[in-house]
């Protein structure tokens, strides 16, 4: 329930910065052509999490990156020291990214052997102008051949993740990605996340922006197709639990990502890594050689400490709560966290955001309507 | 000799030179036509500058001055130079203001010199600008000198320019010279020519003191210094003057003359061009056109041609962010400190609650003004739509004049109003006179006569109302001829019009600082675009807002801003929320910056909509 207590259980989130290949819209600190640093760099990490770990912990996420560019053996490395250094759940959810391609049955059975509970597969779309235009380097065979060899090698919750609004979608092409997403041989994942593609400055596809080579959706398209994949998920009885997010039943949510939007406590390792411990969040050394000196002379890894006042702590538990559309923010667990009433220190903008139809408030919780769904950066930014 | 030794030393000395060894000039040149560029080689050549000290364009000195590639406020520089007859004479360069805003300034400044150099780029012949100052320069009875500039370069006419400076303005031969100021081309003979060719200053040196104030800048350690020439008699350091049109009085601190740094001498006298500064603080005490004489031994008549400096062209101006506003008045008393024809007086509007209405002498004044404010003063600025002045005749005999739209009375108090019309003078390629035609008459404006300059280049002359002249009037004209056309325009008269004032609501309120006033056969269809470029500015907001044009209570034209559907970060940022959280204030901050009227959110630029008009039209949505 948002926002957490202060005493629950932390996530673990480990940051895995290599690429292959970079993808033209990403603005995620990776790196390509550094791949040989691995070794070193699984080494430093079990160096940082044993040193620096401690503590409960609920969840394990791997991002990148390209998590899935680490063999079975380097991740065993790292999930045996996160359980000597933290106390972990028995029942802990361990997350992978992983990229469609390049991988084997061995791989999917190795990861699943070290403990590896739940891939998030880096699908993207299936459609083939779509997979050209966001430069990735998979066919939508691979996706397809992916999700089937975790499925073997026995990884019963699968995540797909999707990007729509991406230069040349049409509704249709839109509709056939969802419906391959629900028939998928083997049956549908048990979870996806599906991103509105958000042109990052900076970045290839800005510049390809730029020059007029690629246009953008309006909008209103993009509301178009956002509201589609809630359409066509919510009649296939999922459930729209985050913004972003859909799970197939409610057993299935994202359960690290959870920590994230109920203002929960998280360990952070790796390169560029964010954590956020106390009343603090911390940022790693975003260079992977960096970070790995850091590391290996025994220095601090972090880069950057963020102090959160109490004032940026209520903000962020309702900019982050608020995105958990059936759960919201709960007076109670507000209270409990920060020692305010709900009422007290947001009623106003909440009565106004009620008033214009983009919160649902009843004294017990507030949550988004469909619309402020829509409008959540408006709403959020109101108790900024 | 003591005049050898205090020029070794360099400091004071008694600058007197004979009457008939004085030049005093200025140069007339449209707009990159190579001014700046001649007036340094003018500051080389006689060794007033070294050139490795140069500055490049040192005339222009304040930094806005060059980015527009105009000069502002006007300079007098002496120089010193021995002619082909072995004699040395005193040359003063004084700079006059290149825009048609400034065109008294010109005038007084021209006042003050007995020659001028026109300097016309060898590839692009005479334009409207410069023709208006050489028409000044004729009536003050200036000799003028035509210098052709380029003529190096490619695409390089020089006889054909010559042709059409004889054609307009009847020179001899040797009153034109070719010359190449960035190359250095032809300086020697530019300079002979001005020795030459014009004449002496003519005053009488023992008459009482008469010097005409040129121009004038705020210096925070002397206070205002005037730039004069000395028309008649002489003023000694140690003298007490006054100004016969303000009637004020003050002790010379200090005069001297400026080569180019200011140095400070005994006396100014007869036909000498120089400075003056005195301690008096504000700039409308020392106004440009003025008249200094010896409080001792006053002058009966002043110089002619004195004229207060008349604001034109007016807008609101209000701080986006209401805490400024004490900022904002700072500011303006400061820029008034060097501006006299700055005007301002608080205002306050329903919608953007309190500023000032300034009054500026044209568009162009209007723009400077407003980025100096934003530049030195770091003032996030709100503008209104720019008006002109209206004379309204109640029917209760009584006549009132406005500045501002939403101020016109209820138009059954109201028996005439009358409005500003302007002569106006185009100089364009003959093949856009059928644009530039069509453009004036759309905007109210009738043909008078029309000159071939040349059998390519035609001036027209038309009349038409300055409300019309400061709505965008000048890009339009510049796109609609390719760039080629310039424009110079004048006071000509107030004329009744049949005007109506025209309102804008927003989500159902009057939105004052949107009202405009416009004549009765256009108000239909300025209010359908001023509602469709509205409907363009205003950012959707949660809920749909209507716009509104009315006349009265009467609605004309009406749009809808539709309700915003979607904004909404769905992007994975991992656990980084601190980039989550911060890409969202900022995004509130984008929101700050625009101005609450009512519940909607209105941009800047919404307040200046009136002037894309013409825009809107012709690009529908993009």
């Amino acid at each position: 329930m948002a926002p957490l207590p202060n005493d629950a259980p932390v996530g673990i989130y480990l940051h895995i910065p290599f690429c292959h290949h970079i993808c033209p819209y990403c603005d995620f600190n990776t790196f390509r052509g550094l791949e040989s640093l691995i070794p070193r760099y699984v080494d430093a990490l079990v160096r940082d999490i044993e040193s620096n770990g401690g503590g409960s912990a609920q969840t394990i996420y791997l991002g990148g990156g390209t998590p899935s560019l680490l063999s079975p053996q380097q991740l065993d490395r790292i999930l045996t020291a996160c359980r000597n250094a933290f106390e972990l759940d028995p029942v802990a959810e361990i997350t992978l990214e992983a990229n469609p391609n390049g991988l084997d049955a061995a791989w999917f059975e190795g990861v699943q052997q070290v403990g590896v509970n739940r891939l998030s597969i880096g699908t993207q779309t299936f459609d083939r102008k779509g997979l050209r235009v966001l430069g990735r380097q998979h066919e939508a065979a691979d996706a397809i051949a992916a999700v089937a060899m975790a499925r073997d090698a026995g990884i019963g919750n699968l995540s797909l993740d999707l990007i729509f609004g991406w230069p040349g979608q049409t509704v249709d092409r839109w509709k056939a990605d969802l419906e391959q997403l629900l028939t998928l041989p083997g049956g549908a994942p048990e979870h996806c996340s599906l991103y509105s593609l958000i042109v990052e400055p900076g970045t290839p596809m800005a510049d390809a922006v730029t020059r007029g080579v690629l246009t953008v959706l309006d909008d209103d398209t993009t509301a178009d197709l956002y509201e589609i994949a809630m359409d066509t998920l919510g009649a296939a009885g999922w459930t729209h639990y985050e913004i972003a997010n859909f799970a197939r039943e409610p057993r299935f949510l994202g359960r690290h990502n959870l920590v994230y939007w109920r203002n929960g406590a998280y360990a952070a390792f790796g390169a560029g890594a964010h954590g956020r411990i106390g009343n603090e969040r911390f940022m790693n050394h975003l260079k992977p050689l960096t970070w790995i000196e850091a590391v290996e002379s025994g220095a601090s890894p972090v880069s950057n400490v963020e102090h959160l006042s109490p004032e940026i702590q209520m903000g962020e538990t309702m900019m982050l709560g608020l995105r958990l559309l059936g759960e919201g923010v709960s007076a109670a667990a507000f209270a409990t966290r920060h020692g305010v009433a709900l009422d007290e220190r947001f009623g106003a903008q909440i009565e106004e955001l009620a008033a214009l139809g983009l919160v649902d408030w009843d004294d017990e919780r507030v949550r988004l309507t469909h619309r402020g769904t829509l409008l959540a950066n408006d709403v959020c930014a109101r108790f900024l | 000799m003591s005049v050898d030794a205090s020029l070794l030393v360099g400091t004071s000395r008694d600058a007197r030179v004979p009457l008939e060894r004085i030049r005093n000039f200025s140069i007339i040149a449209h707009i990159d036509h190579g001014k700046s560029t001649l007036a340094d080689r003018l500051l080389e050549f006689t060794g007033t500058v070294e050139s490795r000290q140069m500055v490049q364009q040192l005339l222009d000195s304040m930094d806005l001055e060059r980015e527009k590639g105009i000069t502002i406020k006007a300079r007098a520089v002496r120089m010193n130079y021995t002619a082909s007859d072995g004699l040395t004479y005193q040359l003063n360069l004084i700079d006059t203001p290149g825009h048609v805003d400034f065109s008294y300034e010109v005038s007084r400044s021209l006042a003050a010199c007995e020659g001028a150099l026109l300097v016309v780029d060898a590839s692009q012949g005479i334009e409207a600008q410069t023709l208006a100052n050489v028409y000044l320069a004729l009536e003050q009875s200036l000799a003028i000198i035509a210098v052709i500039n380029k003529i190096d370069l490619p695409g390089a006419n020089p006889e054909g320019v010559r042709q059409e400076v004889e054609n307009v303005i009847g020179l001899l031969d040797d009153e034109v010279v070719l010359a190449s100021a960035k190359s250095g081309v032809g300086i020697p003979d530019v300079l002979e020519a001005v020795v030459k060719h014009m004449p002496a200053p003519s005053g009488d040196p023992d008459a009482p003191a008469r010097g005409l104030i040129f121009d004038s800048h705020y210096d925070p350690y002397k206070g205002v210094i005037a730039y004069v020439k000395m028309v008649d008699g002489s003023i000694r350091n140690d003298e007490r003057i006054r100004l016969m049109a303000s009637g004020k009085e003050a002790d010379v601190l200090e005069l001297g003359f400026f080569s180019p740094d200011m140095r400070p001498v005994d006396g100014l006298y007869c036909g000498e061009v120089g400075y003056i500064a005195t301690g008096l603080k504000v700039v409308k005490d020392l106004q440009v056109g003025d008249t200094i004489t010896s409080a001792m031994r006053p002058a009966q008549d002043a110089v002619p041609g004195y004229r207060p400096a008349k604001p034109m062209v007016f807008a609101g101006l209000y701080p986006v962010d209401s805490e400024d506003y004490p900022v904002l008045r700072d500011a303006l008393d400061r820029l008034n400190l060097n501006d006299a024809s700055l005007v301002y007086e608080p205002e306050s509007s329903a919608a953007l609650g309190f500023g000032f209405r300034a009054g500026f002498l044209g568009l162009l004044h209007m723009e400077i003004i407003q980025e100096r404010l934003e530049r030195e003063y770091k003032l996030d600025l709100l503008t209104t739509a720019p008006s002109v002045e209206y004379e309204v005749h109640m029917r209760s005999g009584e006549t009132i004049v406005i500045d501002n739209p939403s101020d016109l009375p209820d138009p059954g108090s109201i028996d005439e109003i009358l409005e500003p019309w302007m002569n106006l003078t185009v100089i364009v390629p003959a093949r856009y006179i059928g644009n530039v035609m069509e453009l004036v008459t759309a905007r109210r404006g009738t043909f008078k006569e029309m000159t071939y300059l040349d059998e390519d280049r035609v001036q027209l002359n038309f009349e038409m109302p300055l409300g019309e002249v400061i709505i965008d009037f000048y890009d339009q004209l510049k796109s609609r001829t390719q760039g080629y056309a310039s424009l110079d325009y004048t006071f000509k008269a107030l004329l009744p019009s049949d005007l109506v004032k025209l309102d804008v609501l927003v989500n159902g309120i009057a939105v004052d600082a949107l009202s405009i006033i416009t004549h009765r056969d256009e108000a239909h269809s300025r209010g359908r675009e001023l509602v469709n470029a509205l409907r363009r500015l205003i950012p959707r907001q949660m809920f749909d807002v209507p716009i509104q044009a009315s006349i009265g209570s009467r609605i004309v034209a009406r749009e809808t801003v539709k309700a915003m559907r979607k904004n909404v970060l769905a992007k994975c940022y991992g656990g980084d929320i601190s980039r989550k959280r911060k890409l969202l204030e900022k995004q509130k901050e984008g929101k700050a910056r625009m101005k609450m009227v009512g519940s909607v959110e209105i941009p800047q630029e919404a307040f200046m909509a009136v002037l894309s008009l013409n825009d809107s039209a012709q690009n529908p949505k993009s």
